[in-house]
């Protein structure tokens, strides 16, 4: 079964009210090893995601929301994710409020990339070697593409145009997208709690998916005071499409122009 | 545009009880429907990819089942069915838009048919020409899986991206607690 062209093991799960895709590749492995690891990772999700749900009411993290259960009692990947909110919303100087959720806190917009990432920690360890895992939009990258590049080639959707991208970026990591087009929502300012119109779409690309979903979600939110932020982290860098479809983004962004046209379908 | 109705959720907690049943096999009835449709290409007609399904921008709620995805076997995706584009390739310069609906493929909890268009030996465009399925959760579910699948698909073959960020399939989650902030702050 070595021979003829890399195998690339390609599986879609419903979780976390969205569909999470994995392609995996692992030249090294058998292809059962690779299904294995796949449904491992799988597990995973299914697993952090019922400690960290905010839908079952008997969650531990709606029990902690109900102030039924401190902090010292959750369940680890409860207070791990905690950490990272309040690390995040450090870093995006209060744009990004998991706390000022109506309700108690609420870390969603931090969780789903935090889970992402520990189900490509499951595939890592499994020994595979080349691995995308995109939950509603948001990937976790692993390795180096199948392909002979370097980095990965990250379309950004079109915030207006559903089959078209916007941009597409060179990326290692992680990369997040937030914004409101698919939804046609504004988002909450977390300091006044009032609607703002917000950006047509964040994204954020950096080493860790957990931070980059909660600084897209504050990028756009917080807009160019929140690229400012991404800026000055040094490792999460920042592209900003404004709700007038003006564009910006932080030193570190690498766009792939020669493919933005041709890419776009 | 206007929020999305709030009732997605309620479906998704009958659907969790199917967790996976998509996953391998409608992955592999899909892709076979697309394998099938890209070598039977029939003559070259103008290409009219038009969506056959309605947006699905409404996933549904996050599942509470503690049960692993037992059913979820990836076994059913048969390696010589990832998106193998070089099935497609033509040699027709320059590149003529043809597609071809792909037979129809029964994955377990109902049967779908794709319907694809190549341009110069590549996928340029994946419809669904035609979806059924037994329980009307099932057809949500199903709903839901085919743009990741689509997009998996363009992707796997692309020499041009990796992957697609965007907000999209955004988590139910998350747009539920925004919606519930608006809601306390009124019109």
């Amino acid at each position: 079964m070595m021979d003829g062209p890399p195998r690339m093991h390609v599986h879609v799960e419903p979780a976390m009210g969205t569909m999470v895709s994995i392609r995996a590749e692992a030249p090294a492995l058998a292809w059962v090893d690779v299904e294995g690891a796949v449904g491992d990772a799988c597990a995973r999700i299914h697993a952090l995601e019922s400690d960290l749900t905010t839908w079952d009411s008997q969650s531990p993290m709606s029990r902690l929301r109900r102030g039924e259960l401190g902090v010292s009692d959750a369940p680890e990947p409860v207070v791990r994710v905690l950490e990272l909110c309040a690390e995040v919303r450090e870093l995006s100087r209060g744009w990004f409020d998991p706390w000022s959720m109506r309700g108690g806190v609420d870390p969603t917009g931090l969780a789903k990339g935090w889970i992402l990432e520990e189900a490509m920690a499951v595939l890592r360890t499994s020994g595979v070697a080349s691995a995308v895992v995109n939950g509603g939009g948001d990937l976790c990258l692993l390795g180096t593409p199948p392909d002979d590049g370097r980095r990965w080639r990250v379309g950004v959707q079109h915030p207006w145009r559903p089959d078209s991208f916007a941009a597409v970026l060179s990326a290692c990591g992680s990369v997040a997208t937030s914004g409101t087009y698919a939804r046609g929502l504004h988002l909450v300012d977390p300091r006044t709690r009032c609607a703002v119109p917000a950006a047509a779409s964040a994204t954020v690309v950096g080493p860790n998916l957990a931070v980059a979903d909660g600084l897209a979600t504050a990028l756009a939110v917080g807009g160019d005071e929140v690229l400012e932020c991404i800026e000055r982290t040094c490792t999460y860098d920042g592209y900003l499409i404004r709700a007038d479809g003006s564009e910006a983004a932080t030193q570190g962004i690498e766009f792939v122009p020669a493919l933005a046209e041709d890419a776009r379908r | 545009m206007r929020p999305r109705p709030r009732d997605a959720h309620r479906r998704g907690r009958r659907a969790a009880r199917n967790r996976g049943l998509l996953a391998g096999s409608s992955l592999a009835g899909f892709i076979a429907a697309l394998a099938a449709g890209a070598v039977s290409a029939s003559p070259p007609r103008a290409a009219t990819p038009s969506s056959t399904l309605p947006p699905t921008t409404s996933p549904s709620g996050t599942s509470t089942s503690t049960t692993p995805p037992s059913s979820t076997s990836p076994s059913t995706t048969a390696p010589s069915s990832t998106a193998s584009p070089s099935t497609t390739t033509t040699t027709t310069t320059p590149p003529a838009t043809r597609s071809a609906v792909g037979s129809t493929e029964q994955y377990g909890y109902g049967s779908i048919a794709a319907d694809v268009t190549v341009q110069g030996g590549r996928i340029v465009a994946v419809t669904v020409s035609s979806l059924s399925t037994a329980e009307s959760y099932s057809q949500s579910l199903a709903e839901q899986a085919i743009p990741v699948l689509k997009q998996e698909v363009l992707a796997a073959q692309s020499t041009q991206v990796n992957g697609v960020t965007g907000a999209t399939y955004t988590s139910q989650a998350y747009l539920a607690s925004i919606q519930s902030a608006l809601d306390t702050l009124g019109p």
